[in-house]
């Protein structure tokens, strides 16, 4: 009788996990892809937020939260999102601290935990996920979408490591998400990364990028205009332009801080950041170097004589000042942020 | 909060700690000269302390900073404003 019920009791577990892994990976008839839409949803850093009515929320709940309403709504393609969690390892037992989300015509076609233990580079595994479910049509278009803090162009005081959060680390994971295809459209939903750093190493795997060269508020760039992916007929330009002036206006209303976002033409931005790479990136590298060296960002209009050249060339600036403190009264932006030496301006 | 946050800043902090620490001193003082009107300042209206107060919660709440203080020193200054209010 003992052996039965142990029969019974393993018959159980083994259906039901086998049940919910068929619940789950269901597949659904395969529709159009016409696009593919990536999401970066880190959530391992504090996110917390409060909006005007001092509600809280977690920043990378809420934009996990607006990512799968967005699949949910994209018909005619592909969205694939990545979810990292605060890792919650306990001795030597490594916990899964990473959701995987694979939607194919607005359903959900693959859902899974992961973690990253097992990987030396970054976003090796989520690149790995991707190419492994993605349709592989490579006449689609293609859109990542990145929301974290910012992504440092310094890293100071450790030991170089192809896992780090770093711009370098970070455009090598974008090429192995792009393949041979740019991304149509790559937006950094981060702080200070409309740098002539970030945009120059990311611009040969994009057309447009979108980015702050600011502190962006936690509640980050909205991305519901991509529900109407299967609606509109937008250029590459328009699309990008018509996003990045949507979410500007949604900042403004939920925020009293600084906002900027900054729509950059990679190509038409190119004639300018190959005249100063070698002078910002020895500045950059300068920096780095230096163990005691802190810095700033600041504005190219305050120190325009640092870069010359047209940098407003391939740019779309939206900009409205912080409604209180110092910049309080500062009325542009240039769109581009440099990092400088604090103190000893160079 | 400056005179806690003095306070705990004399205790053995870590480098970061102490980073993060001036960094927030900064910041608070920064936001109490202009919500007095103080060092260049215009004083915040009262109809407009409201939208301050949101200024202020959304300026501190971490956006790029990856330096935050660590639960001893939070325990310290915890310790130091119940010993000194």
């Amino acid at each position: 009788m003992n052996l039965k019920w142990y029969l019974l009791f393993f018959a159980l577990i083994f259906f039901s996990y086998g049940a919910n892994d068929v619940l789950k990976n269901n597949s659904p008839e395969k529709g159009k892809i016409d696009y593919e839409l990536i999401y970066l949803i880190n959530g391992d850093g504090d996110y917390l937020y409060h909006d005007l009515k001092g509600k809280p929320h977690l920043a990378d709940e809420a934009k996990l939260n607006e990512a799968l309403s967005v699949a949910k709504h994209c018909s005619n393609g592909e969205v694939f999102i990545f979810h990292q969690k605060e890792k919650s390892d306990f001795l030597f037992f490594h916990s899964d601290n990473r959701e995987f989300y694979y939607y194919r015509n607005g359903k959900l076609f693959r859902n899974e935990t992961y973690n990253d233990h097992g990987s030396n580079v970054l976003l090796e595994t989520e690149a790995y996920l991707y190419n492994k479910y993605r349709t592989k049509n490579n006449h689609v278009k293609k859109y990542l979408l990145y929301f974290g803090h910012e992504i440092p162009e310094i890293i100071k005081g450790s030991s170089a490591s192809n896992k780090m959060l770093d711009v370098d680390n970070f455009t090598s994971s974008v090429k192995r998400f792009a393949g041979n295809k740019k991304f149509n459209l790559i937006v950094l939903s981060t702080c200070h990364n409309g740098t002539p750093g970030t945009i120059l190493k990311l611009s040969p795997f994009a057309d447009y990028i979108i980015a702050s060269p600011e502190n962006l508020h936690l509640s980050n760039i909205d991305t519901k205009y991509f529900e109407s992916l299967d609606s509109l007929k937008q250029t590459d330009f328009q699309f990008a332009k018509s996003f990045a002036e949507t979410a500007f206006e949604n900042l403004k209303k939920r925020t009293q801080t600084v906002v900027t976002i900054v729509l950059y033409d990679t190509q038409k931005t190119s004639k300018f950041l190959n005249r100063i790479k070698d002078k910002y990136l020895s500045i950059v590298h300068s920096l780095e170097r230096r163990n005691n060296a802190s810095f700033d960002y600041i504005d190219l209009n305050e120190k325009p004589e640092l870069f010359h050249g047209n940098s407003s060339e391939g740019i779309i600036s939206f900009y409205r000042p912080s409604r209180f403190g110092v910049y309080e009264n500062k009325l542009s932006h240039s769109g581009w942020e440099i990092i400088v030496a604090k103190k000893s301006m160079q | 909060m400056m005179t806690v946050l003095d306070e705990v800043e004399h205790t053995p902090l870590s480098e970061n700690d102490i980073q993060s620490l001036k960094s927030l001193k900064k910041q608070l003082k920064l936001k109490y000269n202009e919500l007095n009107g103080i060092d260049g300042f215009e004083k915040v209206s009262n109809n407009n302390l409201n939208n301050f107060a949101d200024y202020s919660v959304q300026d501190l709440e971490p956006s790029a900073e990856y330096v935050t203080i660590s639960v001893l020193t939070l325990v310290l200054i915890i310790i130091a404003a119940a010993l000194l209010l």
